[in-house]
C-alpha cells in the first residue's frame, strides 16, 4: 500500500471535522473521496499532505510514517515524507511572477538540487504530455483555468511523487475540460503507476475518474467501494439521495 | 526700446548670478544625494526586517517591532535627528555628524517601509505558501524566491512614494550643519539678498525627484509582465 490512513481525527477548536477515518491507496489506484462541502474531505486530504495535523491516527506514505497515532515525526522526516505526496490545489496557487517553465523548475533546481538542463528537459517532456509545450514561456496569467492545472498538475509530477492529491479538480473547469481531466488523471495513475486521490463532490466526476470511492459525511466515511458497484447499488439510499441532488 | 534693453541687461546678470551660484549648489546636491542613497540602501532591507517583526510568531518581537514603529512614526524626523546627535553624547554616545544623519534616517524610513512591507506581506495569498510547502521550499526559500518578488510588486507605488518624500526630506540634515542643497541655496540667499537660490534649490528637486519618478516608473513597468 502506497498510502495508509488509519483511524484519523482532526478537530478545529468546537468542531470535529474528520472523525476516525481509515483507507488505503495500492499503487496505481484512484482512489475519491466524495461528499458535499463540509463533510470534511478537504480537511482530510490536508492532513493526508501534512499541511493540517490531525489530533489522532496514523498516516503512513510508501512506508515512512508522518504521524503515528497522533505523534509527529520530526520535520526532517516530514519533509521527506511530503516529497513523496504531490499536490494539486483547488485554485492551483502557481507562482504568478514566474513562467510555466519556472513554475515547474523551481523546486526541482533550487530544493532538489537537480541540473538546470535536466530539469528543464524533463519540464518540457511532461508540458508535451499534457499539450502545453507552447506555452512553456507564458506567464499563469495568461492560461485558461485549465491549462493552469495541467501546469501544477507537471510541477507536482516532476518530483515523482508516489501519491498525488487533487482537491476538487472539477470546480474551475467546464464540463467538456472535466473530461480531459478525467483521461489526464487515469493516464497518470496508468503510465507512472502514481496512486491518485482526489477529492470532489463532482459524483459524475468520480464515476467516471476513480476506481474505488469513499462516501463521507459529517467527517465520517459512511460508505466506501469499487466505483462500478458503489454507484449502482440502488438499495443504498444515502448513494441515491446525493446522486439525484 | 530702452527698457527692452535693459531687461536684456537684468536678463544676462541673473544668469550670471546663478551660474556663479551653480558649484555651491552641485555640492550641495552631492551631499543631498549621499544621504539619500545611503539612506535608501540601508532603510529598504531594514525595512523587510521590520516587517517580518510585525508579522513574527513571537509575541516579543511582534511587540517590540509595533513599538519601534510607534516611536519612529509617531515623532518628527528632525526632532530624531536633533536626539541622536545633540542628545546621545550625554549620556556618551557620540556619532559624527553624518553617521548621525545616516542613523536617523535609516531608522526612520525603515518604519515606513516595514509597514509598507508589511501590508504587502500580508496581502499574498496563504494558497503561496502552501504550493511552496508542497514543494519542499525552506521557509527561507519561500520568502526569498516566493513571497518576496511579488511583495516588491505590488508594493513599488508605495515604495515610490516615500523615496520621492525621501529626497526633499533630505533638506532636514541642514539642523546638524550640513550643507545639503536647501542649506547651500538659503546661505546664498541671506548674503545676496535674493531668494534667486532657492528657486534654483526648487528647480533642483524637481529635476531629483522627476528623474526618480521616471526610474520608479520604469520599475513598475519591469513588473508589470504578470497580473
Amino acid at each position: 500500500m502506497v498510502l495508509q490512513v488509519k483511524g484519523i481525527t482532526k478537530r478545529f477548536k468546537t468542531q470535529i471535522a474528520v472523525k476516525d477515518l481509515s483507507f488505503s491507496l495500492a499503487e496505481g489506484e484512484i482512489l475519491a473521496l466524495i461528499g458535499k462541502s463540509g463533510a470534511g474531505k478537504t480537511t482530510a486530504l490536508r492532513c493526508i499532505c501534512g499541511l493540517e495535523r490531525v489530533d489522532e491516527g496514523t498516516i503512513v506514505v510508501d512506508g515512512l510514517p508522518l504521524c503515528t497515532e497522533g505523534i509527529y515525526v520530526d520535520q526532517k522526516e516530514v519533509r521527506k515524507v511530503r516529497q513523496k505526496v504531490g499536490m494539486v490545489f483547488q485554485n492551483f496557487n502557481l507562482f504568478p511572477h514566474l513562467s510555466v517553465l519556472e513554475n515547474i523548475m523551481e523546486s526541482p533546481v533550487r530544493v532538489y538540487g537537480m541540473d538546470k538542463e535536466e530539469a528543464k528537459a524533463k519540464a518540457m517532456d511532461f508540458l508535451r504530455k499534457l499539450d502545453l509545450a507552447e506555452k512553456a514561456e507564458a506567464y499563469p496569467h495568461e492560461l485558461s483555468g485549465g491549462q493552469k492545472q495541467r501546469v501544477a498538475i507537471a510541477r507536482a509530477c516532476v518530483l515523482e511523487p508516489k501519491v498525488i492529491c487533487f482537491d476538487e479538480p472539477t470546480s474551475a473547469l467546464d464540463p467538456q475540460l472535466s473530461e480531459e481531466i478525467a483521461y489526464v488523471i487515469k493516464d497518470l495513475a496508468k503510465d507512472r503507476n502514481l496512486s491518485v486521490l482526489i477529492i470532489t463532490h463532482d459524483m459524475n466526476f468520480a464515476k467516471r475518474t476513480a476506481d474505488r470511492v469513499i462516501f463521507m459525511e459529517n467527517g465520517e466515511a459512511v460508505e466506501e467501494g469499487r466505483t462500478e458497484t458503489l454507484f449502482e447499488d440502488i438499495s443504498n439510499e444515502r448513494i441515491q439521495k446525493f446522486m439525484s441532488n | 526700446m530702452g527698457t527692452i534693453s535693459e531687461l536684456m541687461g537684468n536678463t544676462v546678470e541673473l544668469l550670471n548670478y546663478v551660474l556663479a551660484l551653480l558649484p555651491a549648489l552641485m555640492s550641495g546636491v552631492v551631499i543631498t544625494l549621499k544621504v539619500f542613497a545611503f539612506t535608501l540602501v540601508l532603510s529598504i532591507p531594514m525595512g523587510i526586517l521590520v516587517a517580518l517583526g510585525r508579522l513574527s510568531r513571537l509575541r516579543i518581537i511582534r511587540r517590540l517591532a509595533q513599538l519601534y514603529i510607534w516611536v519612529v512614526r509617531g515623532t518628527p524626523l528632525l526632532l530624531q535627528l536633533i536626539f541622536i546627535f545633540f542628545g546621545l553624547p550625554m549620556i556618551g554616545i557620540v556619532f559624527s555628524r553624518f553617521n548621525s544623519v545616516m542613523i536617523a534616517f535609516s531608522l526612520n524610513y525603515a518604519a515606513y517601509y516595514g509597514e509598507i512591507f508589511r501590508g504587502g506581506i500580508a496581502s499574498i495569498d496563504r494558497g503561496q505558501y502552501e504550493a511552496a510547502e508542497m514543494l519542499g521550499m525552506s521557509k527561507r526559500q519561500t520568502f526569498l524566491r516566493v513571497i518576496l518578488p511579488q511583495v516588491i510588486k505590488r508594493t513599488l507605488p508605495a515604495v515610490a512614494n516615500e523615496v520621492i518624500t525621501l529626497v526633499k526630506d533630505t533638506s532636514l540634515v541642514y539642523i546638524l550643519g550640513l550643507s545639503e542643497l536647501l542649506r547651500a541655496a538659503k546661505i546664498a540667499a541671506n548674503r545676496d539678498v535674493t531668494l534667486a537660490p532657492l528657486v534654483v534649490a526648487g528647480v533642483f528637486y524637481l529635476i531629483l525627484t522627476g528623474v526618480f519618478t521616471k526610474v520608479l516608473q520604469q520599475m513598475e513597468e519591469r513588473y508589470a509582465y504578470y497580473e
